[in-house]
């Protein structure tokens, strides 16, 4: 079910109003979970299987992790869950893509391999709720958490609607205890949470869906044919005309998936779950490990937690160090989808993450750099920062190589040629208002804390007059078909 | 203190949709199907002429109808040419059309088909990807839609159309925002000319190949079955006239061969060739098939469509003939 879809918002308000009317809270859990069912399978039909595949399978691969006596049975029951877990994964989302590898190069070696695709549906949501899972099993080995009691409160950690779809990839450790009264990992005695909307989570819940519509329906979904327009047949472009394109898919791509994040952590919050937030203004880091402490942080810290310390992190010597980030990022871009633009983008952000970390530790002073600490330097970091994030934003969207390499080179070699970028701007005035509008806001934004939290703090009128304009101007640019979330297809 | 914020969101909800009504009322959609649909099949046609239309998709809004009429009233003026193209048409979305054509009495129909027709879904694999493997157990959003009448579904508000209304008419003195150059004919009220896009012919093959090679990797799925609605609403079509005395005559649509035949998988070919066949023998209907007429000539605006181009006049003297043909001269 799309966020942005009136049937999102009709299922929402009967979700809040079933909840306040049951009183038990053991009802209240079964009902949220078969919401978060019907949620799922209103899109997704029969693929609600894999989804309850892999819950019955982590919740109870997690007990026998906790019941083994030694930890050597331990890591066999995580590896066997494991295995599971990411053997669906790989199946579903990587069996096609691996089968026309095989073909290209058996063709390349004249071995006349034709294997047929197995043309399968890419389960929505499979990344996410597959790592969702993993942080349960793994918290139990890693003893940060005990197994749940009852199997509907595992239920409701994986299919948790609001972020099910398209994240913020959650911890068991983080969400798990919300479920009960008492927030401790290990206290399962404690009775279930009765949920209740209060008037604080309502109001900041209201503010963050609001601001995640007005991202995703008023800035991204009109931005969008804009970038299409250029990304699709960017073969004989001028520079200028591919660095507006790449400008607008980043603006674009954060206002999507940062707006679907604001949707689903205000959603969360007011049925009184905190989901962690997924982005702190990621265009304004000054280097390329910010940028990953800033975007899509769910998914950063979990690659980190899960895969970049597992592979010895920065404890071995330096070469293993870069190595392990340039893995880490190739394994990152990999998850976002079965195709190579994806792998080149998560290898070029991890030769920056690699490249970033020897620079540091080549030159130790630089950190502690006067200039870097100026405003001048800080605006310098910034620009060179984002040069490179754009540079593979390029990959990230263009997945026709030939088009990517064409796109790439005109955004590093410039030919200061306009032929392309005027006619361009003259015929897309708006899209490109919409751009300026969005620098502007973004700008703001940084300048002030807690924007959400300042805004739901306002006085009753005002806080109706920014939802009025909000809204309005949400209305206004809306063509009347909702498009779908770019992270939806991961 | 809830109810106060409920209020609030009611408040902004109802004020934000009361100024959007009002803007729509003061700045309505721009002519849209349903208006010019009306405006057509409501007007005074001249009563000594005989009417022929041309029915399809782009495809067919591609013809020079004004060449066709002119070529058309050389040999016979009684006759006028209406080219009734509607963009992304298919023999389903074609039927709430069916009852007004038939009103008007056509002398000649002439039915503009391809592949494109009977397609389960577009050139966007995630969205064919959903259509063919999501249906296995009971789809509720269908059901759901299934029981919201037809005209609601139709009439789908687009208040982006009235906002940028809104702007071009403020900005309108200015220049900064104006109306692109579209070109709407009275003998093609469906489909309009743009000058920038419709004129071109696009003779660097890079960008065929580009777009081609997009289509081959987005790919599209095709539904000649039986169950298909458009060959449902097809064959509905062609009864219809039928039972009206209404001259039907299909004509398949000229396609380019290097970037677009090519990238249709055989069996597709001859689902579809088999499909049309049997149709027309088994309604007694003539068939021109002109997919590979022009197939290799430099007068293809997009891989898709032959460019609305002078050096194109062939496609629109080809149709001449065919008309001429069926009209007895």
């Amino acid at each position: 079910m799309l966020f942005n879809t009136i049937d999102f918002i009709i299922f929402f308000i009967v979700v809040l109003t079933t909840l306040t009317a049951i009183k038990t809270s053991k009802f209240q859990h079964v009902f949220l979970l078969l919401a978060s069912y019907f949620f799922f399978y209103y899109t997704s039909n029969y693929l609600i299987v894999l989804l309850i595949f892999t819950t019955v399978w982590d919740y109870y691969f997690g007990g026998m992790i906790y019941k083994a006596k030694n930890i050597k049975t331990k890591k066999l029951i995580l590896i066997a869950s494991l295995a599971g877990n990411l053997g669906l994964l790989g199946f579903f989302k990587y069996a096609d893509f691996a089968i026309m590898q095989f073909n290209v190069l058996g063709n390349y070696f004249d071995l006349g391999t034709n294997i047929p695709l197995l043309d399968l549906a890419l389960p929505i949501a499979i990344s996410f709720y597959t790592f969702h899972s993993i942080t349960y099993t793994v918290g139990i080995y890693r003893n940060q958490i005990a197994p749940v009691k009852s199997f509907t409160e595992y239920a409701i950690f994986v299919a948790f609607f609001p972020q099910l779809v398209a994240g913020p990839i959650l911890r068991a450790k983080e969400f798990l205890p919300q479920l009960r009264e008492k927030i401790d990992a290990f206290e399962v005695g404690t009775k279930l949470r009765h949920i209740v909307i209060t008037e604080a989570n309502l109001k900041i819940g209201i503010t963050m869906m609001v601001l995640g519509f007005f991202k995703k329906m008023f800035f991204a979904d009109n931005i969008a044919p804009f970038v299409t327009e250029i990304f699709n047949n960017p073969i004989g472009l001028d520079s200028f005309t591919i660095i507006l394109g790449t400008i607008a898919f980043g603006v674009q791509i954060y206002c999507d998936f940062s707006g679907y994040s604001d949707i689903a952590i205000g959603a969360a919050l007011i049925m009184g779950f905190k989901i962690p937030i997924n982005f702190n203004k990621p265009y304004f880091a000054i280097s390329p490990s910010d940028f990953w402490r800033r975007w899509h942080i769910s998914l950063s810290t979990w690659l980190r937690d899960y895969l970049y310390i597992p592979l010895g992190g920065n404890k071995k010597s330096k070469s293993r160090t870069y190595l392990n980030l340039f893995i880490v990022m190739f394994l990152g871009g990999l998850w976002h989808g079965a195709s190579w633009n994806f792998v080149i983008w998560g290898m070029l952000h991890g030769s920056y993450l690699a490249i970033h970390r020897a620079i540091l530790n080549k030159f130790p002073t630089l950190e502690n750099n006067k200039f870097f600490h100026s405003k001048v330097g800080k605006i310098f970091s910034i620009l060179a920062t984002q040069y490179l994030v754009f540079l593979a934003w390029i990959a990230f969207r263009v997945n026709d190589t030939n088009n990517m390499l064409y796109s790439m080179e005109k955004f590093v070699f410039l030919d200061f040629q306009t032929v392309n970028v005027i006619p361009f701007l003259i015929s897309h005035k708006l899209p490109f208002a919409f751009i300026i509008l969005f620098i502007v806001l973004h700008l703001i934004s940084y300048r002030t804390k807690n924007l959400q939290e300042k805004i739901s703090q306002l006085k009753t009128w005002k806080w109706t007059v920014f939802l009025t304009v909000t809204v309005l101007l949400t209305i206004l640019f809306y063509n009347g078909n909702p498009s779908d979330f770019i992270y939806f297809r991961f | 203190m809830q109810n106060k914020i409920i209020f609030s969101i009611l408040v902004s909800l109802v004020v934000s949709i009361f100024i959007v009504l009002y803007i729509h009322s003061i700045y309505p959609e721009p002519i849209t199907d349903a208006t010019t649909d009306n405006m057509f099949y409501f007007k005074k046609f001249d009563p000594k002429k005989e009417r022929i239309f041309l029915i399809g998709s782009s495809n067919i809004g591609q013809l020079n109808t004004t060449m066709i009429n002119e070529l058309i009233s050389e040999n016979n003026p009684s006759f006028e040419v209406y080219n009734l193209a509607i963009s992304s048409d298919e023999p389903s979305s074609r039927l709430p059309h069916l009852e007004k054509m038939i009103v008007l009495k056509p002398k000649l129909v002439i039915y503009g088909l391809t592949y494109r027709d009977f397609q389960l879904c577009g050139f966007n694999s995630e969205i064919c990807d959903a259509k063919i493997h999501h249906f296995l157990l009971p789809d509720i959003k269908k059901i759901i839609e299934n029981n919201i009448p037809k005209e609601i579904q139709q009439n789908k508000f687009n208040p982006e159309l009235t906002t940028l209304r809104l702007i071009r008419e403020s900005f309108g003195g200015s220049g900064i925002f104006t109306e692109n150059d579209k070109i709407w004919l009275p003998s093609m009220p469906f489909y309009y000319i743009d000058p920038n896009f419709h004129h071109t012919i696009i003779e660097k093959d890079e960008e065929l190949e580009n777009q081609s090679n997009m289509m081959k990797k987005e790919g599209y799925v095709m539904d000649v079955s039986e169950n298909s609605p458009d060959v449902k609403a097809l064959k509905t079509i062609i009864k219809s006239f039928k039972e009206n005395d209404i001259k039907l005559v299909l004509y398949l649509m000229p396609q380019n061969q290097q970037y677009y035949l090519d990238n249709i998988s055989e069996k597709d070919k001859q689902d579809f060739n088999l499909l049309i066949n049997v149709i027309s023998d088994e309604f007694d209907i003539p068939l021109y098939n002109f997919t590979y007429a022009y197939s290799n000539d430099k007068i293809w605006g997009d891989t898709r469509h032959i460019s609305y181009n002078i050096n194109a006049k062939i496609f629109s003297q080809d149709m001449a003939q065919i008309i001429l043909n069926e009209i007895g001269h």
